[in-house]
């Protein structure tokens, strides 16, 4: 879980410095974690993957809203837009980590099974 | 895989299966829906031009695109799982293919679906013709197709997941969550290329063939149409093979 937490931290801060569309960097950040974390743990790795790209997406958010000056300059402005900015981020957030999940599940039973390989 | 492998998957499925009944009850509430649409569609009469009529076949194939996938997933989230959980999976695998297994699953249910996109689209011919529509045989024809594809993507669809699950409330949960991903990925508006994942965008598109067969080169978009669906359906229907491929029973 903390593997996939950081790698998707890195992927975030590499889609973020491409200026890659938001929705198709979390979703493409959020289907790789899930897929190696599904590959990794195997059976029940969706709750896994799903904090995993929840807690990533949230550190990921308050680095960029408290390093970047766009951020500093939402954060200065507040009021209802910035709620409505961070409600909608956290929608954002919840459908990533969902797709992520799912993208864990398919993974971790796709996998062959280790166990017959021995046989 | 071998066809008479899946034939009798299919037939045992049809005639015999505890599911079956079920399957043919829900496809039978799905054509009674269409049926009400098209009945209280006369209420809205004047949303449509007078020298056309109410367009029937149009109104169908939004139920349709609609209710569809729920109807499919309320049908098909356990095919598979339930096999699994029982653990009866075993002794069908030990004398069929798993291919032929889940291929025999999939013909059935689509069969059933495609019986259902006949009753509805002749629910919406007699409709017409008894209105004193201009006969347009096309477009019925267009309807039963495009909707026996449209619905025939989601059983993939749900027959992968059903393929990968264990047991029927993991099944129903994940097919859920991906007809929730799918609609979040269609809402994503037009100008996103997310919107290509979903067999929503290719249901919507189809849906101007429903007012009026199109000439010339609108041949070739209703042939793109075609495609395009069923090579979503392929992909999935790929997936679930190699998944139970590679399953452990």
């Amino acid at each position: 879980m903390l593997i996939g937490t950081l790698i998707g931290l890195v992927l975030f801060g590499f889609f973020e410095l491409l200026g890659l569309d938001q929705t198709y960097g979390g979703i493409i950040d959020a289907l790789i974690v899930g897929t190696l974390i599904g590959k990794t743990i195997g059976k029940g790795s969706e709750k896994y993957t799903f904090f995993s790209i929840f807690t990533y997406n949230l550190i990921g958010w308050i680095l960029v809203f408290l390093l970047t000056s766009d951020g500093k300059i939402a954060l200065q402005y507040g009021g209802i837009a910035l709620s409505a900015l961070v409600g909608f981020l956290l929608i954002m957030v919840f459908f990533y980590s969902i797709i992520g999940s799912f993208a864990a599940f398919v993974a971790s039973n796709l996998s062959r099974n280790k166990e017959d390989e021995g046989l | 895989m071998n066809f008479s492998e899946i034939q009798i998957i299919g037939e045992d499925e049809t005639f015999k299966g505890s599911k079956s009944k079920y399957v043919w009850l829900f496809g039978g509430i799905f054509v009674f829906l269409c049926f009400l649409a098209m009945h209280y569609s006369t209420y809205i009469f004047f949303l449509f031009p007078i020298s056309e009529g109410i367009p029937y076949s149009l109104i169908s194939y939004i139920v349709v695109l609609s209710i569809g996938p729920f109807i499919i997933l309320i049908t098909s989230f356990d095919i598979v799982s339930s096999e699994i959980e029982t653990g009866s999976v075993r002794y069908i695998i030990s004398k069929v293919h798993r291919s032929s297994f889940i291929l025999g699953k999939f013909f059935f249910l689509f069969l059933v679906f495609i019986s259902v996109s006949s009753g509805i689209a002749l629910i919406s011919l007699i409709y017409q013709y008894s209105e004193g529509n201009v006969f347009q045989l096309k477009n019925i024809v267009l309807l039963w197709i495009f909707s026996s594809l449209y619905l025939g993507c989601f059983i993939s669809i749900f027959l992968f997941i059903s393929t990968l699950s264990v047991n029927n409330k993991i099944s129903f949960t994940m097919s859920m969550i991906f007809l929730g991903i799918l609609i979040f990925f269609f809402l994503q508006g037009h100008d996103n290329y997310l919107k290509y994942l979903t067999p929503f965008f290719y249901g919507v598109k189809n849906m101007e063939f429903m007012k009026g067969f199109p000439v010339g080169a609108g041949y070739l978009t209703v042939f793109e149409s075609l495609f395009s669906m069923f090579m979503y359906m392929l992909v999935f229907l790929s997936m679930s093979l190699l998944a139970i491929k590679w399953r452990d029973l």
